[in-house]
């Protein structure tokens, strides 16, 4: 018989017909397709079958449930799965820890990423009045770039609480600094000039005082941290401090209250608050018009009033502004939400809201989930290899009349207790482990904690459906396939041969070297910065900004006086804290350079290596400029001592090139620079040079010449060793965080291998003994267990290793443009690691067959 | 008199049942009817009307054994019951008098 018909319609049929009048319908069905393919051929027959198929599409003829099935007890079958889900996981303690640990380190990252990006993104939601308070963000044209600044015209927050009806609350910010001294405590501090409606609008907690206190123009009010400084004991309200402001102008205060520890999701905290009032008397020589712009304005509006209806009052202002600085152009002004301020501080300049960026969020998020994702094609790996000792089972349950659908469900069921047991494994690591962990090493503390209990439960319910239905499916469908009958004349193979878990293996292995290269070589990368030369000699020198010539002279004096001190210079700009930007002409180039005006001892003192040419000679240098290498470079000059450049409308001739030093941190490039020497004015530096170990003492002995010198200021001296601490410090930070990071990843890697691994080798423990009653030798049956994976790990390794080089190295580039190139260190070291924790885990199952004996093994059953 | 009335289709297909005796199922009696009365019906009409006079009590029915025929399936055979017969019988006595009292003088 060679014609049959339509294959698509007979399932049709099958689908919706009533079984038990199935047979006679298909019979006759059939009977007449086979009649007409003589009588009128195959095609004319086939749509005729098609057409009696929808024919008997009839009420009478359509399957429906009987109320009969509904009678099975549902509970008792489901309270079964969860027993023998329970059993099957004990049965097996070493799959199931191996599933549960691996499911459980990927959950506890990605709590812990949750954590952190939910806190990130809860910032400032402390504050009662977040949904009716607004920063009022200008759109500005700033040479021909569109920009969003956080700075608005001082004037706007006044007018727009006199003219707009449902201003319920309006504070400028306006930053400033000076010395506060309190009897014989002086320091250095950052000050905000508000309205008194700030501690309206904001609700940073108190400590001492009332939220009415800025109303008088004499009182202010300090941060915590700033009253324990000064006022360590007892309750400053009332004391009174006086602070000299950068511009010498001197005020005295009374405190009017303290407040508490900031909030953790506080995105910006208060320092030391000062009336607006006072900040226009403190600067009374200067005017303020439409062109003065304050570091931010905040509004609240009055309940049941829209951002949207502020826009009508906006032209206007935006017309004055225009008209009073037209170098600036603001194109309008946005009210931005309170809480937004925090998400989009990348996007706006100066930036009043901290936060972080969203790229830490973004790149935590893709390594959770990568993990995640290794974590979950682990488990799907062991599972199907594992449900070889369950085949039994599950014949017997579809022999029993179990359908394919109770099979998937029991499976599921299984894979959700295991995800449950996980998801708890996992949440306690991350409370003990990765939280405290990644704590110490990023700048704040964030709390465990969720930002509301919705977001914790859906989280959590997410995940543990997520994971289990993502990892689950596969295994349940694909186990519930079997036939019984194959399985009980033991004819179903898989696992071992099985295409689907070789790639989702290839593909792990290729997550984990791609990751395992990528982060050695960022460790390499990050190891080198942190022992690069810096191209200057920071040991033994003492840096101290200093405000006037008058501290300049009595300090040099001093410092001239002590044996200890080799070397004493001062300069406009300090390499690492200070540098000018400036542009230089030669012939009709313009290069942009930076700038340091030294006197003449200053690059000896800083020990600046000369390449070419000579240092400053005392008193005759005055038009002479030295330059560094990159400068050398960018100009292109064969022989730099005979040229010369215009700076300011001046002629200076090069007299020394110096080798490229770091001007600033890491994470700067190098840029053309150059020193001119000036006489001793203007200095803003003074630089002492000492021995190493002498570096304590001469800070000491620096410290209290200043204080005689200048008590009304802080003595604030820097280690010039000591200025790149925080690139150091939060490049030990990265290093931390990205050797976890690939831990991770090389452990569920192995974890999923071995899982595997003993898998198969459990399976074919036998063929093994055989082997070895025969005469193999331990080494020939390890060939053979690593035949099927050595290539994997081959393929895996070439596709592997260059992602993560490449990817890398554009991330390296773009951090640190100065970065020195990759050795060959990580590739060997990532390699060796690989390979040797993937040979524990193979041999570690090797010695199972080596230790078992063939005669019991096979003697079994 | 719900449950013994039958329609013209149903009174065709059940004179068919007995008529083709013991070989009646769904194509045999849709087979017959075409040939004797040229009105071809669907397979699946020929099988909703066989099940309703199954509910009715008219005919019965049994699976046939199985056979090489049809790709294995079997077939379902249906038999008149003492009640299809009556049925038919009353029809028939109903249709035979009145038919009687037809004037012939009408026709000649």
């Amino acid at each position: 018989m060679l014609h049959k018909p339509p294959k698509f319609a007979l399932k049709l049929l099958r689908w919706y017909c009533n079984p038990a009048i199935l047979e006679e319908i298909e019979g006759d069905a059939t009977e007449l397709f086979l009649r007409r393919i003589s009588s009128d051929g195959n095609r004319k027959a086939k749509v005729r079958f098609i057409w009696d198929v929808l024919r008997f599409f009839r009420w009478s003829n359509i399957k429906r449930t009987t109320t009969q099935k509904q009678h099975i007890n549902n509970t008792a079958m489901i309270l079964n799965y969860f027993k023998t889900g329970l059993r099957s996981l004990s049965k097996d303690k070493v799959t199931s820890t191996i599933n549960i640990v691996g499911l459980a380190l990927a959950i506890g990252c990605a709590v812990t990423t949750f954590i952190f990006v939910d806190f990130f993104l809860s910032m400032d939601t402390f504050h009662s009045k977040r949904h009716t308070t607004y920063q009022i963000i200008s759109h500005v044209t700033n040479n021909g770039e569109k920009q969003m600044w956080s700075d608005a015209p001082i004037l706007l927050g006044p007018e727009m609480k006199d003219e707009i009806p449902f201003i319920d609350l309006m504070t400028r910010i306006e930053f400033g600094s000076g010395n506060m001294r309190y009897n014989d405590l002086v320091f250095n501090e950052g000050i905000e000039f508000v309205d008194p409606d700030y501690l309206k609008m904001f609700d940073f907690p108190i400590k001492y005082g009332r939220r009415n206190a800025l109303d008088n123009k004499e009182n202010i009010f300090i941060s915590k941290k700033v009253a324990d400084k000064y006022f360590p004991q007892d309750d400053p309200i009332g004391k009174q401090v006086s602070i000299k402001y950068d511009n010498g102008f001197i005020a005295s205060y009374f405190i009017g209250g303290v407040f508490d520890k900031a909030p953790d999701l506080a995105s910006f905290n208060p320092r030391i608050l000062i009336s607006m009032e006072s900040f226009f008397e403190v600067n009374h020589d200067k005017s303020y018009d439409w062109s003065y712009y304050a570091d931010g304005v905040f509004v609240s509006l009055k309940p049941g009033h829209d951002p949207d209806e502020l826009e009508r009052f906006f032209p206007e202002w935006i017309v004055n502004q225009n008209n009073s600085n037209p170098q600036f152009r603001t194109n309008g002004f946005e009210a931005m939400m309170l809480t937004d301020l925090s998400k989009r501080n990348h996007e706006i300049l100066s930036s009043i809201a901290g936060g972080g960026h969203p790229a830490g969020r973004i790149s935590l998020t893709v390594i959770s989930i990568m993990l995640m994702l290794l974590a979950c094609s682990n488990y799907v790996n062991i599972a199907v290899s594992s449900a070889t000792k369950r085949l039994k089972e599950i014949g017997l349950r579809k022999a029993l009349g179990g359908t394919r659908k109770n099979i998937i469900r029991q499976f599921l069921i299984e894979n959700i207790i295991t995800c449950f047991l996980a998801v708890l494994l996992g949440t306690f690591l991350s409370f003990v482990v990765f939280m405290p962990g990644f704590n110490a090493v990023i700048p704040i503390t964030i709390p465990f904690e969720f930002s509301s209990l919705l977001s914790m439960s859906l989280f959590f319910t997410g995940i543990l459906f997520l994971v289990g239905l993502v990892s689950g499916a596969y295994p349940a469908f694909f186990i519930s396939k079997f036939q019984p009958v194959h399985i009980f004349r033991g004819g179903e193979k898989f696992g071992r041969k099985s295409l689907f878990s070789k790639i989702l293996l290839t593909l792990q292995f290729m997550i984990a070297f791609s990751t395992i290269v990528g982060s050695f070589i960022f460790t390499d990368t990050s190891i080198q910065l942190a022992n690069k030369d810096l191209g200057y000699t920071p040991e033994g020198v003492v840096t101290i900004p200093i405000k006037n010539a008058q501290e300049y002279n009595g300090l040099k004096n001093k410092a001239l006086q002590h044996s200890d001190i080799h070397a004493v210079s001062g300069s406009k700009g300090q390499i690492g804290l200070y540098d000018r930007l400036t542009t230089i002409k030669y012939e009709d180039n313009d290069l942009q350079v930076n700038l340091y005006l030294t006197d003449e001892a200053y690059l000896k003192t800083m020990g600046l290596r000369l390449t070419d040419g000579r240092y400053f000679n005392k008193g005759a240098d005055v038009d002479k400029a030295v330059i560094n290498q990159r400068l050398l470079s960018e100009m292109g000059w064969d022989d730099p001592l005979n040229h010369h450049f215009i700076f300011e409308g001046k002629r200076y001739d090069v007299i020394g090139v110096v080798e490229d030093f770091q001007l600033d941190d890491f994470y700067f490039e190098i840029r053309p620079t150059m020193f001119l020497a000036i006489k001793d004015e203007n200095f803003n530096y003074l630089t002492v040079k000492t021995s190493l170990i002498k570096e304590v003492e001469i800070n000491n002995y620096m410290r209290d010449t200043w204080r005689e010198l200048a008590p009304d200021d802080p003595y604030e001296g820097v280690y010039q060793s000591q200025i790149m601490d925080d690139f150091y410090r939060e490049n030990r930070s990265n290093i931390y965080i990205i050797i976890f990071i690939s831990g991770l990843t090389l452990v569920l890697a192995c974890i999923g291998l071995y899982g595997l691994i003993a898998y198969n080798i459990s399976k074919r423990l036998k063929e093994f003994s055989v082997r070895r009653v025969l005469g193999a030798n331990l080494f020939s049956i390890t060939q053979n267990i690593n035949k099927d994976y050595i290539w994997i790990l081959i393929i895996a390794f070439v596709l592997g290793a260059p992602l993560g080089m490449i990817q890398m190295t554009q991330l390296i580039k773009s951090i640190y443009p100065e970065a020195p190139g990759a050795t060959l260190w990580p590739y060997v070291i990532a390699m060796l690691i690989m390979f040797i924790s993937l040979g524990v885990t193979i041999l570690s199952q090797v010695r199972r067959v080596a230790k078992s004996n063939p005669a019991s093994v096979l003697r079994s059953e | 008199m719900k449950g013994t009335h039958l329609g013209e289709l149903e009174e065709l297909i059940l004179l068919t049942v007995g008529a083709l005796a013991d070989q009646a199922y769904g194509v045999s009696v849709m087979d017959e009817i075409a040939e004797n009365t040229g009105r071809s019906l669907n397979i699946s009409a020929v099988h909703s009307v066989l099940k309703r006079l199954e509910g009715k009590g008219m005919v019965r029915s049994s699976m046939g054994g199985a056979t090489n025929e049809r790709g294995g399936r079997r077939k379902r055979f249906f038999v008149l019951t003492n009640l299809g017969k009556k049925a038919l019988d009353d029809s028939m006595e109903v249709r035979d008098h009145l038919y009687r009292r037809i004037p012939d003088i009408l026709f000649n």
